[in-house]
Parts: structure tokens; sequence; C-alpha cells
């Protein structure tokens, strides 16, 4: 059987590629950098003996790559599931954004998904099986005074996942959504000391393990869940004072 | 697109526990990321942190933590070449590599020390007299410094440069991927022939005697200061058993770094007991067979099966010493070895030998002779005892390894290693900022 992970090359991503390979699946591994692609590749290749096809694209350009995405996957065992472990945040995105900026991250945290679903959910549908799996994130929960876009674009992902499911609730694959919260990668050190961040690797072993199961949405680390649902529920008195 | 790479506030401790200081280090795992990297801020690259001195870390340097580097880019059975990322481990390329009966030649002790290590360091493996030094093994290398980009490194291409990071302790850049030569391998497991010995001088004789031809052949002696007991040992001679096939399963290990292995907060080796730990030691070899068969893992990799050893030293630390001595000196230089442990009464638990064959160059632990190594509990009389072998290095010509010796100093650096200056001479041409400091590169004058 064969995967497509869009965002292969760092955190969730790479994880996911080497626990889905470790299990001899093919992979597509879509990432924005050839050479950390290629290396990607070669790696899973040699250590799993498993086919891999890469393609680069900068998913943050408006201009799609469906046409190689629907090449790569041509040259492989029948597609049985998608992974979107993509993201990307700024620095600055803090109310101010600009309007480009703004669109590349929207581009980048939800439309690169719903492209890449309405590609190959047809084929999933008529398949009745298969498995699409969105990574969204705490910080969606409630706004705040930072990654205002981000935020909002996870929310959007949240939603579009909430719609997918129904979709395919009758036939065809299975939709789950993971709320991530802190994972321990190269972009998140330093960042928060408070909470303990999560391993990318144990996430990545649970999606593979509950991949066949309609869990819907689930928090990651499990604590997310009541953190969330107090942050939701905190008067706005209290809540415009919190700074996180 | 990408997201800015974060760093993060950590203490990093030298795998001695000599040295330890709150570094900021940061993790890039995407090649964007090591090249968006500009400025003048001092930074070091540290890959599986088991090198005994502060070579990854120190003199205000952002640590950049290559262990996400740590793929293999190409392996090509035909040619025996493998190329890999600078944060893979040898334990990795034994598993690419070794199941078509090809290992990298030389290797160091313990499984998981990455690549770029092994280059920076200029490691040595069981057998240097045979085999070299790991340098030997680098066929090419790519390098990343701000101030030049990425290139890539070889022998015939660039040998100035080639020969200033192999062996160059991480100064002149960022190692990001190597090329390496293998070997094919008869078998994969080891004969390993124990002959006891009663003292260093007799060791020095059969080491002697069985390097050539084996695979290996070292020596352990009790360093223990004790009238009688001190120096008794043994000496291993290794061959390989052809035919022996790759294992499919291998027993696990229990993995150590520099913080595992500093966890219990006193060192249980002091003299007494450290003399315990030697008997007991020296008693269960003799009961063992005299010709054992272990597989070839555990003989690449020894410190594997034996971690605890290092564990028992604690949080204070051990203290080694690894030195090559002229082959002319080395008997004075056991001789007085002996005259100064009992003495001094350092915290001394063993001694170990080899016979080493290289052309010394910069700084590189490279040279003819016989490798002596010293580990000590850390103590007063350790320090004071050190000191004179410093004193002794430089009266006999011998090199003092310093990847081995996290309190070296400078001036004794200075004084053995003729290439100490051109080093830093050719450091400075090839980077006038010094980008890429450490504790051990400013502890030494680079």
């Amino acid at each position: 059987m064969s995967h497509l992970i869009l965002g292969a090359s760092g955190g969730l991503g790479r994880e996911l590629c080497y626990r889905f390979a470790a299990e001899r699946n093919d992979l597509v591994i879509v990432a924005s950098d050839d050479r950390d692609l290629k290396a990607l590749k070669s790696d899973l290749e040699l250590r799993f003996d498993v086919r891999v096809i890469s393609v680069a694209t900068d998913v943050s350009e408006a201009s799609g790559c469906a046409d190689e995405l629907h090449a790569a996957v041509a040259q492989l065992t029948p597609l049985r599931g998608l992974l979107f472990p993509i993201g990307a945040v700024l620095s600055r995105d803090a109310g101010t954004l600009d309007r480009e900026s703004a669109e590349r991250l929207m581009r980048v945290n939800f439309l690169s998904v719903v492209d890449t679903v309405a590609l190959f959910l047809p084929s999933l549908l008529s398949s009745n099986g298969g498995t699409i799996v969105g990574f969204g994130s705490i910080a969606a929960a409630r706004g705040r005074n930072g990654n205002a876009v981000y935020s909002a674009s996870k929310r959007a992902l949240e939603s579009y996942f909430e719609s997918l499911r129904h979709v395919c609730a009758k036939a065809g694959p299975i939709v789950q959504f993971y709320v991530v919260g802190y994972l321990d990668t190269s972009l998140s050190a330093g960042r928060t000391k408070l909470i303990p961040k999560a391993s990318p690797r144990r996430l990545a072993a649970r999606v593979a393990r509950d991949l066949n199961r309609d869990i819907g949405r689930v928090y990651f680390p499990w604590y997310w869940r009541p953190v969330c649902s107090a942050l939701r529920w905190t008067p706005w008195f209290l809540y415009k004072r919190m700074r996180f | 697109m990408l997201s800015t790479p974060a760093s993060e506030t950590v203490e990093l401790v030298s795998f001695d526990g000599g040295v330890a200081e709150i570094c900021e280090r940061w993790r890039p795992d995407r090649y964007r990321m090591i090249e968006s990297s500009a400025g003048v801020s001092p930074r070091i690259a540290r890959g599986g942190g088991y090198s005994y001195a502060a070579a990854s870390f120190g003199a205000r340097s952002t640590v950049w933590d290559m262990t996400q580097f740590d793929r293999v880019l190409g392996f090509d059975e035909t040619a025996k070449r493998i190329e890999v990322q600078a944060g893979s481990t040898l334990e990795t390329i034994l598993a690419v590599a070794g199941p078509k009966n090809l290992i990298l030649p030389v290797q160091p002790g313990y499984p998981r020390i990455t690549v770029g290590g092994c280059i920076a360091a200029n490691v040595h493996g069981k057998n240097p007299f045979l085999e070299g030094t790991f340098t030997d093994q680098v066929e090419s290398l790519t390098l990343f410094h701000p101030r030049i980009g990425t290139v890539d490194v070889s022998r015939g291409s660039s040998p100035e440069l080639f020969y200033l990071t192999c062996g160059g302790l991480g100064l002149s850049g960022v190692i990001l991927s190597a090329t390496l030569r293998l070997q094919t391998i008869a078998g994969f497991a080891a004969r390993v022939e124990r002959t006891e010995i009663r003292s260093l001088s007799e060791g020095l004789q059969a080491v002697r005697s069985m390097t050539e031809g084996s695979a290996f052949a070292y020596t352990w002696h009790d360093g223990v200061p004790h009238r009688s007991r001190f120096g008794r040992g043994f000496v291993y001679r290794g061959e390989i058993v052809p035919g022996a096939p790759y294992p499919e399963v291998r027993r696990p290990y229990r993995r150590i770094d520099a913080v595992s292995r500093g966890a219990l907060p006193l060192s249980l080796l002091h003299r007494s007991t450290a003399g315990l730990l030697t008997r007991c030691f020296w008693t269960t070899e003799r009961l063992k067979s005299g010709t054992v068969n272990v597989p070839l893992f555990d003989a690449l990799f020894p410190f594997a099966r034996r971690s605890e050893y290092f564990r028992l030293f604690g949080r204070p630390g051990l203290a080694e010493a690894q030195v090559i001595v002229p082959d002319h000196q080395i008997e004075g230089f056991l001789d007085e070895i002996e005259r100064q442990v009992h003495r001094e009464l350092p915290g001394s638990v063993m001694i170990s030998m080899k016979l080493f064959r290289g052309t010394p160059r910069l700084v590189c632990f490279e040279g003819n002779g016989v490798c002596v190594t010293l580990d000590f509990a850390r103590t007063d009389a350790t320090s004071s005892f050190l000191r004179a072998l410093d004193e002794m290095c430089v009266a006999t010509g011998a090199l003092p390894n310093v990847i081995k010796d996290s309190r070296l100093p400078m001036d004794t650096v200075r004084r053995c290693y003729p290439g100490y200056q051109e080093f830093r001479e050719r450091l400075h041409a090839h980077d006038p900022e010094r980008l890429f400091r450490s504790e051990l590169s400013q502890r030494l004058g680079f």
C-alpha cells in the first residue's frame, strides 16, 4: 500500500515517513526542498526496502503541483492514505500580517491540504477505503495575541475535516483529525517550558496504530483536551489578561 | 516558506563529566535551516556528545545539534562506498552495509558516535597500526561555513581544507555529509584470545608480538596503585571468524550518553572500590576460557556492553589520558608511569596499550609508537598525576590526545604537537572571524 505525506521533510512528517516505511508502505513524500527530500528518500529506500517518490514543491506558492502528485501516485501501489503533517508559523503573525504573508500562511496550513484532498478524494471514495489524516493545533482552540493567521488557518482546517468526515461518513475513507499540542521539534525548541513537549515519534506511532479506526478528532497528548476546554470557557475579563 | 527555527537553553556536559556549561542549542533538520544561519555569533556542531573533552560546546557558542542530519544518502556495494549525513551513527552504517559483508575498517568503541564527530576528531579504532585512522577512510565530505557556503571537499580537490577538517575538531565549519570507504569483512564474529600478563612491560612485549597479523591486539592492566597488583592484566588478540553471518537480531545494549553516565550523584570508584572492581574483573576473566568467539558488534563496540563501567564514576566523572609514545621512549615512559602512580597515588583504575602507526600532522592524534590509555577517578592526586604526565609527554615527545582529556593545557599541546602553530594559522586564514569555537578550542588557544 502507498501513502502520500505532505510536509514530509521535518518534525512530525519525517517521523511519519519512518513509521510508515518501517511497516513496508510505499510513500509519496512532498516538501519544499529537493535536497531534504532526496536525503529522506534514499535513507528510507536503503533502510526499509520500500519505494519512495519525492515531489519538491513550495505549497506556499499559488501554482499547484497536481500533475506531479498524480504522476507520483500513479507509479506506486494503490493509494491508501493521505497524511498532512504540514504547517508553518511566522513570528510576526500578531494581527498585522500583510496580505501576501497571510495568503502564504493560509496556503501552507489550509489550502494545500484542501487542494490535495480534492485531487485524490474521488479515487478514495470509489475504492471505499483508505484514511485521510489532518493535523491541527491547540493554537486554534481560541484566538490569542500571537499566531493570529496561523490559528485561523488551523481552525479552518479543523472545520474542513469535520465536513470531510461527514462527506465520507457513508462510504469512503476514514477521516481523522489530530489536535496536536507542543511537539519536540526543531521549530519548537525553547518555546515552552511549563507544559512538556510530546515526542513526534510517539505521535507517528499513534497515527500508524489507529490508522484504520474511525476515531474522529483526537487531542495529542490527551491532556490538551481539558486544557483547550478550559481556555474556551475562560471568561473574557480573565482571558484578555493571559499572555501565552 | 519555512518557519523560524528556535534554540533552547540546555546544560551540556562533556562525556568525562569534567566540563559543564549552559548553552544555546538548536537542532536543524533541514538544509535551509543550516544555510539561513548567517551572522557572526560563535557556533559549534555537535553529534552524539561522546567526546571526553568539551569539543562540541562552550565558549558561548550556539550548539548546532546535528543528530537530525542522520540519513544515508547513498550506498554503492560494488564500489564499497557509503554516503551519509554527518549525524549518522556508526551503528546505522553497520546496519546498512553489514548485510552486504561490508564495514568501516576504523571504528571507535561505541556505536552511537556520529560520523561528523569521527571525522572532526580523527578517531581511531581497534588496530590503528594496521588500519590507520578515520581520515583514511574518508573519500570526500561536504562542509558548510557561512562565509564560503556549502562546498565539496576531498583530498584531490581541496587538500588543505580536507586536512583542516579531518581532525580539525569541528573548527573549520559544519560537516554536512561524507562519503566513506568500506571494506569487505570475512565474517561477523571475532575469535578473541586472552593471555595473562604480569606487568606493563610484559604487556608491551606481548602486544608488539601480536599486533601484526591480527584484527586487533590490546592490553588491559590493573591501574590501581598497589605494590603487587599494579600492571597485571591481559592481552587480547582478535581474529575475524570467516563465514560468520551478519546477525539478523542483535542483543540489545543499554544506551549511555554524557547525561546518563553521570546519573549517580557520587563516584563509586575510590581507591578501595576501584581495587575491588579490577580484582573482580581480573578474577572473572581468568575463569573464562582462554579463547572465546564474540559477535563482531561486541568486538567493534566494546563499550556498548560495558557502559556500567562509565556510570560508576558518577557525576564527578572520570579522567582519561591517552598518549602516543614513540617506540624508543616507551619503556622509560612506562617505568615513569609506574613510579608516579606509586608516588602520587592517583585514582587510576586501568591502563591499556595498543600499537599505533601514522604520520603526525596539525593537531591530529597520529604517529608511530604505542598508544597508552589511562582511566582515573577524579581526585586531587589524579590532577597532580596528570600534570606530571603532561611533563612526561613533553620530555619524551609523546602526543596527548586532545579529545580524550578535558583539562589538557594549551602549553602542553603547543609543546607536544609540532603542527600546533600551523593548524592555528591555517584555521585563522580559513576563518578570520573564528566563527566555530568550543571550550576545547578556546582552552587550547585556537
